[in-house]
C-alpha cells in the first residue's frame, strides 16, 4: 500500500496535475458552455476548489476525473444561474465529455509551436478574424459588422480557417 | 455517424441554436470516438486562443503605447487589458491601432474626467454601485488620488510565481492579471502589504491603496499609518482594512470569507445597501454569492498559509518551513500537523516586553545539549521592543525530522526552549503569547533536555554569527511537539500595534 502523502505533498501534487491539465479542463468547460469569458470563469472557479480541496483528491485516481467532476458540478450551476438550458449540453451529455477526456495530459507545447507557425502563415485578414474570434471573444455577427463582412462570409472564413490550421498543425507534428 | 462542421462551428461561435445543440449532443452520444473528436476540436479551440494571445502579447509593438492604451482603458473603466494567459489586447493592424489610439486618447480623457467628477477621487468599480456607497472610516483615496497614469503598486516579491512579472515591476491602475502559480505579494503606493496565492486574479483599483481581488486568496498586512485603509474588494464584499491583518478568499461561486488574524477590519457590501460591521481579532465572515451572510464561519488561518520568506520579518527561509497567521488561542487546538513542515507563527510584533524574559540561547553558535545545565541562560530586560515567532514541529502521522533554516530581518535577541520559560512568558504577556497549553492526549515541548543514545536523533538549533539565521534539527515523535520561540529585534519600520 501507497504510502499517504503528508498534506504538502498532497499540495504540490495537485498543483503539479494542474498545471499539465489545465488546458484540458479548459477544453471541456469551453465544449460545456459555449463562451470563452464564461469558460475561463468557470476554470478559475475550478482552480480555486482544486486548490482548496486538493485533499480530496485520491493520488491513486487520475486527476483529470476528480477535476473534470468539479468542472461538471461548476457547468450545471452556471447552468441554473444562466438559465440557457436549451444552449448548453444535458448532465449525460457531460458526462460523456467527460469520459472522453484522454488519461494522459496532451502534449501541448509542440501544438502550440505549430499552432504560432501556422498561424504565421495566414493572411492578415484571416489572422485578425481569428484575434477578434479568440481574443476578443467576438461572435462572427459581431465579426462580420466588425470586418463588413456578411455573417455567412465569417462563418465561412472561421471554418476554413480552422480547417486549414488543423491540417497545418498535423503535418507539422508529423514532420518533427 | 458523420462529423457534423457547421455544427461544431456554430457551437463553437457560441451561436449554435438549440436544433443544432441538439443535433450535437445526439452525435457525442452515439459513439465514444464522437466524444474524443469533440472533446479534440475543443481542446484545439482552446489552444488557438492561447496561442493568438500570446502571439499578440509578446509581438506587438510598442510596448509603452500599449501601456497607455491599458491605461486610459483604466481610466475610462473601459474593459482592461490582462498581462497573462487572458490577456487580451485591441488586435488590430498597426496603422488602426495609432489611428484608434488617437481617438481613443481623446474619448478617453474626457471619459476619464468626467467618471472623476462624478466619482470624485475613488477608485474604479468593478463591484460598486457608487450610489448608495458607505465610506469606509479610513477611505484609502487620499486628496492626491486621481485616475491618472502612474503606478499604484509595485511587485515586491514573487515565490514560486508562474507569470511574467518580475519583483521590483511597478504595477499601474486597471492591470488585471492571474497568477496561476505559486505567491506574489505586492506592496501598494502606501505600503499595504498583500500577499496573494495561486490561483487568482486580481487587478488594480485606481488609488494606491486598493485591490480587486476577483477571484482567489490575498492576505492584507497594514503596519504603517499610512497604509492604513487598505481596501480589498470582492464581487461580495469590501474588506477595508483598520491597522490589521487579515485573509481574504473569494470565489466566484463561493463567495467570500475573511477572517482578521490581528486588529480590525470593516466589512461592507460593495452595493453599500448593507450597514458596514466591525470585525475584530480571531473573527470571521462568509457572504455567498448574492452577498448574504452565511451561518457563522469559524475563524480559520489554515486557508492562508504561505511560504516563509513570504512575510514580514523574515528574509529567507530554507527547507521545511511553513508560515501560518494564527491567533494565541489556536496553537491549542492541536492543528498544524505535518511530517514535512514545520509551522512557523509570528507571535509579537514590536512589543515592548513589560518584565524579563529568560530564554536560553542568545549568542552565535550551535546548542545540542538541552540540559538545563548545559543552557546558556540569560534574561531579556523588560523594556526590550520585540518581534517573536513560533517555531512548531509536530508530525501528523509519524516520528519525523525537521531540517530548516530561518534568516529574519533584524538580528536574533534569543530563543527560549525550556517548558518553564514558556510558561512564564504566557503568564507575563497572557494576551500576546502563544499559549502551550497541549491536548490531553499529546505532549509539548521546548526541545529535548537530555542527551540521547542515539545523537542523531538529537535536536539542534544553531544561531549564526550575525544573529541573523537560526538554523535548526528537530526531531519529534506523532505524541509529541516540538517548539521553539524566537525574539528577534523590532524592526524600526514596524510600529507596534498595541492591540
Amino acid at each position: 500500500m501507497a504510502k499517504p502523502l503528508d498534506q504538502s505533498d498532497h499540495r504540490a501534487l495537485v498543483a503539479e496535475q494542474w498545471h499539465q491539465w489545465q488546458t484540458s479542463v479548459r477544453a471541456y468547460l469551453l465544449a460545456a458552455v459555449q463562451n470563452y469569458h464564461d469558460a475561463e470563469d468557470l476554470t478559475q472557479q475550478v482552480a480555486v476548489a482544486v486548490a482548496r480541496d486538493f485533499e480530496k483528491y485520491d493520488p491513486q485516481t487520475p486527476f483529470i476525473r476528480w477535476a473534470l467532476a468539479i468542472a461538471r458540478n461548476r457547468v450545471l450551476n452556471y447552468r441554473r444561474a444562466k438559465a440557457t438550458s436549451k444552449l448548453v449540453f444535458s448532465p449525460d451529455t457531460l458526462e460523456s465529455l467527460a469520459g472522453a477526456m484522454p488519461e494522459q495530459p496532451p502534449a501541448q507545447s509542440e501544438t502550440r509551436q505549430a499552432l504560432d507557425r501556422c498561424l504565421g502563415k495566414l493572411q492578415d485578414r484571416s489572422r485578425h478574424a481569428l484575434t477578434l474570434r479568440y481574443e476578443q471573444d467576438l461572435k462572427p455577427r459581431e465579426i462580420a459588422l466588425s470586418l463588413g463582412m456578411s455573417h455567412t462570409a465569417v462563418t465561412s472564413l472561421l471554418h476554413r480557417v480552422h480547417k486549414a490550421l488543423a491540417k497545418c498543425v498535423k503535418e507539422a507534428l508529423a514532420k518533427a | 455517424m458523420k462529423p457534423l462542421p457547421n455544427e461544431l462551428e456554430a457551437f463553437f461561435s457560441g451561436e449554435a441554436s438549440p436544433q443544432q445543440v441538439q443535433a450535437l449532443e445526439d452525435w457525442i452520444n452515439a459513439d465514444p470516438d464522437n466524444a474524443r473528436a469533440f472533446i479534440a476540436q475543443a481542446h484545439f479551440r482552446e489552444l488557438i486562443g492561447q496561442t493568438i494571445r500570446h502571439r499578440n502579447l509578446t509581438q506587438q509593438p510598442p510596448g509603452h503605447l500599449l501601456h497607455e492604451l491599458a491605461e486610459l482603458e483604466a481610466a475610462a473603466s473601459a474593459p482592461t487589458i490582462e498581462w497573462v494567459s487572458q490577456s487580451r489586447s485591441t488586435g488590430l493592424p498597426h496603422w488602426q491601432l495609432w489611428a484608434g489610439l488617437a481617438a481613443l486618447v481623446m474619448f478617453a480623457a474626457v471619459l476619464g474626467l468626467t467618471l472623476y467628477v462624478v466619482q470624485g477621487p475613488g477608485v474604479s468599480d468593478p463591484y460598486r454601485n457608487t450610489t448608495a456607497q458607505h465610506p469606509p472610516t479610513n477611505p484609502a483615496p487620499g486628496p492626491k488620488d486621481t485616475p491618472t497614469r502612474r503606478p499604484v503598486a509595485t511587485l515586491t516579491v514573487e515565490h514560486n510565481a508562474a507569470w511574467d512579472r518580475r519583483p521590483g515591476e511597478e504595477l499601474h491602475a486597471g492591470q488585471r492579471f492571474t497568477l496561476t502559480k505559486g505567491f506574489a505579494e505586492i506592496t501598494t503606493g502606501r505600503g499595504a502589504v498583500a500577499i496573494i496565492e495561486a490561483p487568482a486574479t486580481i487587478e488594480l483599483l485606481q488609488n494606491d491603496n486598493a485591490i480587486c481581488l476577483h477571484t482567489g486568496k490575498l492576505i492584507g498586512i497594514c503596519e504603517t499609518p499610512s497604509s492604513k485603509g487598505l481596501l480589498v474588494r470582492t464581487p461580495h464584499m469590501d474588506v477595508t482594512d483598520l491597522g490589521t491583518r487579515f485573509g481574504v478568499a473569494s470565489g466566484s461561486m463561493s463567495g467570500t470569507f475573511v477572517t482578521v488574524f490581528d486588529g480590525q477590519i470593516e466589512v461592507a457590501s460593495p452595493d453599500g445597501l448593507t450597514p458596514v460591521r466591525t470585525l475584530g481579532r480571531a473573527e470571521s465572515i462568509a457572504v455567498d454569492t448574492a452577498r448574504q451572510e452565511t451561518e457563522s464561519h469559524p475563524f480559520d488561518t489554515t486557508t492562508f498559509s504561505t511560504p516563509a520568506d513570504m512575510n514580514p520579518g523574515i528574509a529567507m527561509a530554507s527547507g521545511s518551513v511553513r508560515f501560518l497567521f494564527v491567533t494565541p488561542d489556536e496553537l491549542t487546538q492541536n492543528q498544524y500537523r505535518s511530517d514535512s513542515h514545520v509551522s512557523v507563527f509570528e507571535e509579537l510584533r514590536g512589543d515592548v516586553l513589560p518584565g524579563d524574559v529568560p530564554v536560553s540561547f542568545v549568542s552565535p553558535g550551535k546548542y545540542d545539549r538541552m540540559l538545563p545545565d548545559n543552557i546558556e541562560g540569560t534574561r531579556l530586560e523588560a523594556g526590550t521592543a520585540t518581534h517573536s515567532y513560533v517555531i512548531r514541529a509536530r508530525p501528523g502521522t509519524q516520528d519525523s525530522t525537521y531540517r530548516g533554516e530561518l534568516t529574519f530581518e533584524t538580528p536574533i535577541l534569543g530563543v527560549m526552549i525550556l517548558a518553564e520559560d514558556w510558561h512564564a512568558f504566557e503568564t507575563l504577556m497572557p494576551d500576546r503569547a502563544i499559549s502551550l497549553d497541549p491536548m490531553p492526549s499529546e505532549l509539548l515541548e521546548g526541545m529535548d533536555q537530555e542527551v540521547l543514545p542515539d545523537a542523531s536523533v538529537a535536536d539542534w538549533v544553531r544561531i549564526s554569527e550575525d544573529r541573523k539565521t537560526l538554523s535548526f534539527y528537530l526531531y519529534a515523535s506523532a505524541a509529541k511537539a516540538d517548539l521553539i520561540r524566537v525574539f528577534v529585534e523590532a524592526p524600526v519600520t514596524h510600529e507596534p500595534l498595541g492591540l
